[in-house]
């Protein structure tokens, strides 16, 4: 369920970087005022906790640690909204960088679809179902429900972000299908073990329990601002989907305004009148005769210009190198660039003695 | 009279399930001195070290540090001049680096930047770990751990430090340097553990507890080759006191046998 | 990823060229930078993205780090990249490119673009883990404003994770050793049972780390030592590399390259 960059468009990694680094900023503002110093280490154990269950894999075929963040909605229940969503943030970092789970931009995608549903919601619907008292029965519904929610919640994530980044072509409908059905049966057996954990915690340390139950009567009582937080998180989710949505269309079916202005550029080539920097118009007539687009070298191809404009791709082609002999060529000589600068870099890299 | 570093009278303690602890417990330990506490495990060896440092609550008596009660109201004073050292060093050393877990106690302090430097690598000097400033904690050997949580606590300057089984977990030369590093020291000194050999190398004088209760107070050598006052409390005459080589009855009938006594001549 | 794996990548950042001393918050600036620079280029973008290859390959070659770390890392994550983008030239079919009388589709262009995407972006977080170390990578967060109790969250994580891999490992093993080479994988009802018992323990540690800075004056706060210097070496680092990035971002390079190129076929 990590996502990875390549198939992030920057307005829908920026806008959820923007969205979860917000949603931590305003947890970590509410842990500050409830202050508890016992909680420091106890988040950050937990939190590398996280990582040692993953040592205790279970058998659920090809999901490996990339299947989706093991435990989150525990850490809801035993640390309450705030503290988890910290401390589920930190692990899907460190996870991103040691163990290359998931991007770095797409580090905003991640702690959404991972912290948000289950210490935001997930936590809102267990503690509906659970309610105050310790019936077995209705701890592990409540578990297992709130552990399906929040993990399919998560899979929705994932693929309107990926939908909204235009980078694949995957077909909304069966992506969706595909995620929610996988995740289905992951969350069934989280969902039981979440209990499992719980159960046996309270039965031998009650006060184990104690700090998230603490928070979550809080958020009950709607105390502290406690019901403030939904509209909040609501409008931070729809901030983000707009953001990303509304963006994003218009990338895709548009350039970029500076790649247009590229391509007007590019189009107004021998036009002295044209705006931009004469430096590119200099070169460009230094290079072929070509004006405007790149044609494939053969003569009797039909214009690309009039496939393209007709291109479902949207009215410009992507001027670039993809569709014509230059951009091969271009390609291969920039390799060939980049392996001599390489090359270049290695020889003045400073020359230390192995140390140790 | 001078006020003895750590005074501890009629101390006792129950835990929460009703096992009594500590059954009353005196004894005191005066300003640089270097005390032994031995006993088997269960004795309340442990927890008199979390009494001593306002982790428990007694439940009746009251240990004082340096002339202050061990309460609530005394505990940020008290904390201040009883260095700790814990079984395990990497609950002690929970910053990223060397050098932010010798700073924390001095930053806890009110410490600014610039002065906590000098004193963090002279703390570090002390304990030859000045080029692991920046290591990372979870790098280090056993060994360096324990001198680095010494470091860690030394550096705010204690008048009285409690040692938790130190020597644990060491090999022979690292032990023999932590050893060498606690001799060296000039505050008055409570160590609890099992390495009886390094209690002799380190303690005129031994505390022997069991049951909560302390059954022998005197000269180390005294108590400990007395073979009939430890043994029935769960201990064995350290080797180094043997006169009459007792282990060469274990070795009776092995292979070995022969061997040992060829060497022992 | 296995964790061998991550603490191999951990140790490379501990290393001493003179990318790992540059300023964190240059690296990680720079680094975000670049990244948000591959992915903004349109979606059948190829060849552009080429020259940015440079960024990672500096960082490793200047950083000194093993090629095979970089290649085998990337490698052993490209299959997830592989798998979603596979999509691309199944749906994508409508022919994009013309070369000496090859049609490819949209969709294998598109498809390639998110391949070079993706080796792009994980070489580069890769060469940034791999030349500054983790709590090095907070401490220029912090200096950059991240609430501070999102970063001492991090550290004490990062701290004990190898810790407690450890513990669940050998838990592991322990129970394997009981199974007598039956199929691989747990039952979830034995691995919730470990889950518990690793949980226990978690707990009892952040317990005792607690009272150990307890011990040494803890407040709540924690405080974090040393302060960051940012260099006129850091500025040029992350402007040069960011104006670079933007140049070939906005500027066809490779397209004039290419018709440059062709020019002399």
């Amino acid at each position: 369920m990590h996502m990875a960059d390549a198939l992030l468009s920057p307005t829908v990694g920026g806008g959820f970087i923007a969205a979860s680094g917000g949603l931590l900023a305003y947890s970590a503002w509410r842990l500050g005022r409830e202050p508890d110093k016992r909680r420091v280490p106890l988040m950050g154990v937990l939190g590398a906790f996280v990582f040692a269950v993953m040592m205790i894999n279970f058998t659920i075929p090809g999901t490996g640690s990339s299947g989706h963040l093991v435990g989150g909605m525990l850490l809801a229940i035993l640390l309450g909204p705030y503290a988890a969503f910290l401390v589920i943030a930190s692990v899907l970092v460190v996870q991103s960088l040691f163990f290359l789970d998931g991007g770095i931009l797409a580090l905003g995608t991640n702690i959404f679809n991972m912290g948000v549903w289950p210490c935001f919601f997930g936590l809102l619907i267990y503690r509906a179902i659970a309610g105050r008292q310790s019936r077995a029965w209705r701890l592990w519904l409540a578990a297992v429900v709130s552990v399906v929610v929040s993990l399919e919640l998560g899979a929705v994530g994932v693929v309107l972000q990926t939908l909204l980044s235009h980078r694949t072509d995957l077909p909304f409908g069966r992506f969706l299908a595909l995620m929610a059905g996988i995740h289905l049966p992951i969350a069934l057996v989280e969902g039981v073990i979440t209990a499992t954990v719980v159960q046996y915690v309270r039965a031998l340390r009650p006060g184990a329990v104690g700090i998230g139950e603490r928070g979550m009567q809080a958020a009950a009582n709607g105390a502290v601002g406690g019901d403030r937080l939904v509209p909040v998180l609501i409008s931070f989710l729809g901030l983000a989907i707009l953001t990303g949505g509304v963006f994003a269309q218009f990338a895709s079916s548009h350039p970029d305004g500076l790649e247009w202005s590229l391509a007007q550029t590019q189009k107004g080539g021998t036009d002295p009148n044209a705006p931009p920097v004469p430096s590119w118009e200099r070169v460009q007539n230094r290079l072929a005769l070509m004006p405007n687009y790149d044609f494939p070298r053969g003569a009797n191809e039909p214009t690309p210009a009039a496939t393209e404009t007709q291109s479902p791709r949207g009215p410009w082609p992507e001027v670039r190198v993809g569709t014509s002999l230059a951009g091969i060529v271009g390609a291969v000589l920039t390799l060939a660039v980049v392996c001599v600068l390489a090359g270049a870099l290695y020889w003045i890299r400073p020359h230390r003695k192995a140390s140790l | 009279m001078t006020t003895a570093a750590i005074e501890v009278v009629d101390l006792a303690y129950s835990y929460p399930d009703g096992t009594e602890a500590l059954r009353g417990v005196s004894f005191s330990v005066a300003e640089g001195e270097a005390v032994g506490l031995v006993g088997p495990n269960g004795a309340g060896k442990s927890t008199i070290t979390w009494l001593l440092s306002g982790f428990l609550t007694p439940a009746r008596g009251r240990a004082v540090i340096e002339g202050r009660e061990v309460r609530k109201a005394t505990l940020a004073e008290v904390r201040r001049r009883l260095g700790v050292i814990f079984q395990n060093p990497d609950d002690q050393l929970f910053m990223p680096t060397l050098f932010d877990d010798v700073a924390f106690g001095l930053l806890n302090l009110g410490g600014d930047s610039a002065d906590v430097e000098p004193r963090v690598v002279a703390a570090l000097r002390r304990v030859g770990l000045e080029s692991e400033r920046n290591r990372f904690a979870g790098h280090l050997s056993a060994g360096q751990k324990r001198l680095a949580a010494l470091a860690a606590v030394l550096v705010v300057g204690p008048e009285v430090l409690v040692l938790d089984e130190p020597t644990s977990d060491l090999d022979p030369r690292a032990r023999r340097r932590f050893i060498e590093q606690t001799a060296a020291l000039s505050q008055a000194r409570l160590i609890a553990s099992h390495d009886l050999e390094m209690i002799l190398d380190l303690c005129p004088r031994v505390l022997l507890l069991d049951q909560g209760r302390v059954v022998a107070d005197g000269p180390s050598v005294e108590i400990l080759a007395d073979a009939s006052l430890i043994e029935p409390h769960g201990l064995e005459v350290p080797y180094s006191l043997r006169r009459d080589h007792k282990h060469r009855f274990r070795l009776h009938g092995t292979p070995h046998e022969a061997e040992h006594r060829k060497w022992e001549g | 990823m296995t964790i061998h794996s991550a603490r191999l990548l951990d140790q490379l950042g501990y290393g001493e060229t003179p990318i790992h001393r540059l300023d964190p918050r240059a690296k990680t600036l720079a680094t975000l930078g670049f990244i948000l620079i591959v992915v903004s280029f349109p979606k059948y973008d190829v060849a552009p993205l080429i020259p940015l290859a440079l960024y990672p390959l500096a960082f490793m070659i200047l950083g000194q780090i093993p090629p095979g770390v970089i290649l085998k890392r990337t490698l052993a994550v490209s299959p997830f990249a592989v798998l979603v983008g596979i999509f691309n030239p199944l749906f994508d079919t409508e022919p994009m490119v013309r070369i000496a009388g090859l049609s490819i589709s949209g969709g294998w262009v598109s498809f390639a673009s998110i391949l070079v995407r993706f080796v792009l972006t994980i070489s580069a977080a890769l060469a940034l883990v791999a030349t500054t170390s983790f709590p090095r990578i907070c401490q220029g967060l912090d200096a950059l404003k991240v609430p501070r109790a999102f970063i001492v969250q991090m550290l004490f994580l990062y701290r004990y994770l190898f810790v407690l891999v450890e513990e669940a490992l050998r838990l592991r093993r322990a129970r394997d050793l009981r199974r007598f080479g039956r199929r691989r994988g747990l039952r979830p009802r034995v691995a919730a049972s470990l889950i518990g018992v690793l949980f226990l323990r978690t707990y009892e540690r952040a317990e005792r780390v607690y009272l150990a800075m307890c011990a040494r004056g803890f407040d709540g706060h924690v405080r974090l030592a040393r302060r960051l210097r940012f260099g006129w070496r850091d500025a040029a680092f992350v402007t040069g590399t960011v104006a670079a990035c933007l140049i070939l971002r906005l500027v066809p390079v490779v397209h004039w390259l290419g018709r440059w190129g062709e020019s002399w076929l």
